[in-house]
């Protein structure tokens, strides 16, 4: 019975960390049709930031500020230095291999991550406030899980908000469903993109320092860890604006979870990717519909 | 794609880049001298067959496959379990490497049955995230993170060889590989293939079988990717998983990229050139990812034409003799 | 579309880069040459110098520069036909991965300067290298690397030789102090490959011939971090110890993941990782009471108060981390071997099976026939206050057996 709440605990605070990976994924696909692929490598780094500037300045907000900054800096000039140039041309040059700018950015991204911690993982203090609390049993919840749980409800419901009720969130969703005719009525097109990498990289930014707070430690390769498991939770979710991420998430973190707890935690990934295939094959329209993945 | 010189123009030209290129891959190493220069023949020689086999794969037919490096794998293992466990020679167990390899790239490549595109690109990166998993965790097969270690070099004739007789070896197979994807490209089957890529709806009315070419596109790429495994296993006697990861892939993507789609003499220029280049600007474990991931932006400009701005402000601000005219 | 033709200017790149390359060889440690000429021995010294195990490479360095150091401004090798050459070093950083090892392993021995390799942080890394030097009969010294696999990989040759205890001894020392302590039901967690795999078969074995099985035995690899179903595992079979064979991260993240579980009992770690400042650092309070192992710091001779004021001196850090000590004996083993007659890497490991060093202020260094340390020692530790405090020590008998020793021997 233990087991199993335990299982269950660790479904939910890791499926909510790939629900916050696959929302900022999900926000530039549905807009820009980019599966961004240094959207991890890019959240990494802003952790990485996180780390630097509050153990330099000696306050934890400051950090996760400086995180989501960061992460909101990273994903706009990569947009107008390397997105927008790329989208300007044709894309048939690269015969479907679009999402190679992308990756190019989460390497250099990387690169410099591995400059800053040469070893490739450091300790991570927890940026958020409060001490362990009893859940059940001998089970206590370190403080950044419970921010964790909170964030992973507010954060969705915010950025719905922004999108539904802002200015630039009406323009991302106008963009999203029509860029024609979003151009010809005057909305900048460019900028709204640089501003929807922005967003998800604010919610990335955030989402790593949850992460790292979390675990107690940050590394380099949780880029691309963080790029696949919240691109297969972006999947499983049907690609939608913010409820898919949430629940595709979710479902990812009861499925690692389940499989680690009662199956084998050697096979995990392989748990993972095989269920990545199988929607990408068996449902491929039903739960691409609503993005814009190119297919063809 | 199209290309209006004749083509027999371009057939020459094609075939003055393929023996340039292996003139440089014969001579570059005896030029060099000693075990190193006859190691790197070999690393080229391995990239040239595996990049061959992307051309197979990606060039002829169109698929994005991001799983190629991981199906080298596949032989990698195939030699290292035959050769150590089992007693084989590296001879007989090439054949099984090529057949295993073959095998697994179906699999792996019977999603494109349904999927085209950045989405084919995609299962296929997982297909490869699933490779290196079992590859770590299979240990009874892979020895897990460890590695095999410990497979034994070539003999030919009752004799041990040195790294000069295996880089003969190396480069005999680079020819072998190189006949046979040209000829596969120049007969009826490559020219469904291509037909496949430019224009599937054309294809499929001519009479193409679609499904059943796509499968074997992938299954002959990752038989050359196997063989390039095999050889792999035996240069260093050992094999492990990093060998055979996204990075890998992503190097021959380029490869092919930057070459061309169908350009065999090219490829293996191409081929060349990143073995070079990654021998000056590698640290261990492969290229920096900032190196890689700043080719990959290289490579994107080029075929994008982004570099015809940056190409001409460098043709006007340098001197005439510097730049080549290209 | 338009092609560039990048043909014939991308070949002359490469043959210019290639050229370039095999210029840029030389990055000159020595001023090569054949030993006899330019009076130097040449050592490979081989270690994780970058990525995660960057630490363990950086230790190996010191140590085997600082007997390098100690060699040459004593006037070089003491005796023998090498008499009055410098040790110098040729380094080769394998990154903590296997495969790189390898492929150093091969251009190290087609360095026809090079007489002898010192080094590899990682039993994955030596037992992908040891084979390689093996069939080149080349002269092969892994330190702090002691998986016994990597003698195992390398019997015909005898030309390979594991400075520290092997796996063996670091696995059974622990385990006898965690059977003596009343454990009956210990859980392990491990990691993959040829060290955490290595010492938990070798835990679970001694368990069982002492009628003990463990309750469960989990595992996870090195990129993990996230040990809160293994834990879960484990905590549901109601183990009374726990045995945790990692890594220093991954050690104090488990640590604190087994506190969040609930999971309250304590913990043996017999790979000797926990008497490091990474791990005492990043697990704080939640270190205390953990039982561990190393092969330095209990003894208070001469020999090893003079080496730790040395190396203080040298590196300015106080404590002598354990691939230091090896890569330190390693070298000194290969100094000893010439003065002894060794002529190069031909006959060297022949004298190196010869070399007797009564104490090198870790103790006394001589390798028995298939290449193991003769009389490795470890003492057993329990972390109390934040430092380690030493209860037990042991000594290697054999391949496979220890026996206990006082601490002060």
């Amino acid at each position: 019975m233990e087991l199993f709440l335990t299982v269950c605990v660790t479904s939910v605070t890791l499926g909510l960390l790939y629900s916050l990976f696959a929302l900022g994924l999900g926000v530039v696909l549905r807009t820009s049709g980019q599966l961004n692929l240094a959207h991890g490598d890019s959240l990494m780094l802003a952790t990485y930031v996180g780390l630097g500037t509050s153990t330099a300045v000696g306050v934890s907000a400051l950090g996760i500020l400086a995180a989501v900054a960061a992460g909101a800096a990273i994903g706009a000039v990569a947009h107008l230095a390397v997105y927008a140039p790329v989208a300007s041309r044709r894309k048939a040059g690269l015969a479907g291999l679009g999402f190679l700018p992308a990756l190019g950015v989460a390497l250099i991204v990387r690169n410099v991550a591995i400059q800053a911690d040469p070893e490739g993982s450091s300790p991570f203090p927890s940026l958020f406030a409060g001490g362990r609390v009893n859940l059940f049993g001998d089970y206590r919840l370190p403080a950044a899980g419970w921010w964790l749980l909170g964030a992973g409800i507010v954060v969705p419901v915010v950025v719905a908000l922004v999108l539904r009720h802002t200015v630039v969130g009406r323009r991302i969703r106008a963009v999203a469903d029509e860029p024609v005719l979003a151009r010809l009525n005057g909305v900048p097109v460019t900028r709204t993109l640089a501003s929807a990498y922005a967003l998800a990289g604010i919610v990335g930014g955030l989402a790593g320092v949850l992460f790292a707070s979390f675990f107690g430690q940050v590394f380099v390769a949780l880029g691309w860890q963080a790029t696949l498991k919240g691109f297969v939770a972006a999947v499983l979710g049907g690609l939608g604006w913010v409820r898919g991420a949430v629940l595709g998430g979710l479902a990812l973190g009861f499925v690692e979870s389940f499989v680690s707890g009662y199956l084998s935690t050697r096979f995990r990934d392989v748990a993972t990717f095989a269920l990545l295939i199988a929607v990408l094959l068996l449902l491929p329209r039903g739960v691409l519909a609503g993005g814009r993945l190119r297919s063809v | 794609m199209t290309d209006l010189r004749s083509p027999g123009l371009r057939q020459r030209r094609a075939a003055g880049t393929a023996a340039a290129a292996l003139a440089a891959v014969v001579l570059v190493p005896v030029w060099i001298g000693g075990n190193r220069g006859y190691g790197l023949g070999t690393t080229a020689a391995i990239a040239v067959i595996l990049a061959l086999g992307y051309q197979v794969t990606y060039g002829f037919s169109g698929q994005l496959s991001v799983a190629h490096a991981p199906l080298m794998g596949i032989g990698a293992y195939t030699v290292a379990q035959l050769t150590t466990a089992h007693g084989w020679s590296f001879w007989p167990s090439l054949v099984p490497a090529a057949l295993a390899a073959a095998a697994v790239g179906a699999v792996v490549g019977l999603p494109g049955l349904r999927v085209r595109g950045d989405v084919l690109a995609l299962v296929t990166l997982g297909a490869g995230e699933i490779l290196q998993s079992l590859y770590l965790n299979t240990t009874a097969f892979t020895a897990g993170s460890a590695g095999i270690s410990g497979v034994p070099p070539v003999s030919m004739f009752g004799t041990r060889l040195d790294s000069r007789g295996l880089y003969a070896v190396a480069l005999v197979l680079a020819l072998v590989s190189l006949a046979l994807v040209r000829a596969l490209r120049d007969s009826p089957l490559g020219r469904s293939w291509t037909a496949l890529r430019d224009d599937e709806v054309a294809a499929a009315a001519l009479g193409v079988p679609t499904g059943r070419l796509r499968v074997l596109a992938f299954a002959v790429g990752a038989a050359l990717a196997g063989v390039a495994g095999a050889l792999y296993a035996v240069q260093d006697g050992f094999v492990s998983s990093v060998s055979f990861g996204l990075n890998q892939t992503v190097t021959v993507i380029l490869v092919v990229l930057v070459a061309g789609e169908g350009r065999l003499g090219r490829t293996v220029a191409a081929a060349v050139l990143m073995t070079a280049l990654v021998d000056r600007l590698a640290g261990y474990g492969g290229l920096a990812p900032g190196i890689t991931g700043a080719f990959i932006l290289v490579v994107v400009a080029l075929r994008l034409g982004l570099w015809a701005g940056v190409a001409g402000a460098v043709r006007r601000l340098a001197p005439r003799w510097l730049v080549p005219r290209w | 579309m338009k092609r560039w033709r990048l043909a014939v200017p991308a070949m002359g790149l490469a043959l210019a880069l290639v050229a370039g390359a095999c210029g840029g060889d030389d990055d000159g440690t020595s001023a090569a040459g054949g030993t006899s000429e330019a009076g130097t021995i040449t050592i490979a010294l081989g270690g994780p110098f970058s990525g995660p195990s960057k630490a363990t490479g950086d230790n190996i360095r010191d140590g085997a520069e600082l007997a390098a150091a100690e060699v040459n401004d004593a006037g070089g090798i003491a005796e023998g036909p090498d008499k009055g050459f410098r040790i110098v070093f040729r380094e080769f950083d394998d990154a903590g991965v296997p495969a790189n090892g390898a492929s150093n392993m091969r251009t190290i021995i087609d360095d026809d300067d090079v007489v002898a390799f010192v080094g590899s942080g990682i039993s994955d890394v030596s037992v992908a290298m040891a084979p390689i030097a093996s069939r080149d009969a080349f002269p092969f010294l892994s330190a702090y690397a002691s998986s016994e696999k990597i003698l195992e990989a390398a019997a015909d040759a005898k030309t390979v030789f594991v400075v520290p205890p092997t796996f063996p001894a670091y696995a059974f020392s622990v385990t006898d102090e965690l059977l003596k302590a009343g454990h009956t039901r210990p859980g392990i967690l491990h990691v993959t490959g040829t060290y955490g795999e290595g010492i938990a078969d070798l835990v679970v074995e001694r368990l069982h011939e002492k009628g003990v099985t463990p309750v469960a035995n989990e595992s996870f690899t090195f990129a993990d971090t996230d040990f809160r179903m293994q834990l879960a595992i484990i905590k549901d079979a109601t183990p009374d110890s726990l045995v945790v064979v990692g890594l220093a991260p991954s050690d104090a993240l488990i640590l604190a993941q087994a506190e969040e579980l609930g999971l309250k009992v304590p913990v043996f770690d017999p790979g000797g990782i926990t008497n490091n400042d990474t791990f005492l650092d990043a697990a704080g309070a939640l270190a205390e009471g953990v039982v561990g192992n190393t092969p330095t710091l209990a003894r208070r001779t001469a020999a090893t108060t003079s080496l730790r004021d040395r190396y203080l001196a040298a590196t300015g850090q106080s404590v002598i981390p354990d691939p230091a000590v090896f890569a330190y004996e390693g070298v000194r083993a290969v100094a000893a071997a010439f003065a002894d007659g060794a002529r190069g890497r031909a006959d060297l490991a022949s004298y190196l099976h010869e070399i007797d060093i009564a104490d090198t202020g870790v103790g006394p260094l001589k390798f028995a026939t298939d290449g193991s340390r003769i009389g490795g020692r470890l003492y057993v530790f329990r972390i109390t206050g934040g430092r380690p405090v030493f209860f037990a020590g042991y000594e290697q008998t054999g391949p496979r057996a220890v026996r206990e020793i006082p601490l002060d021997d």
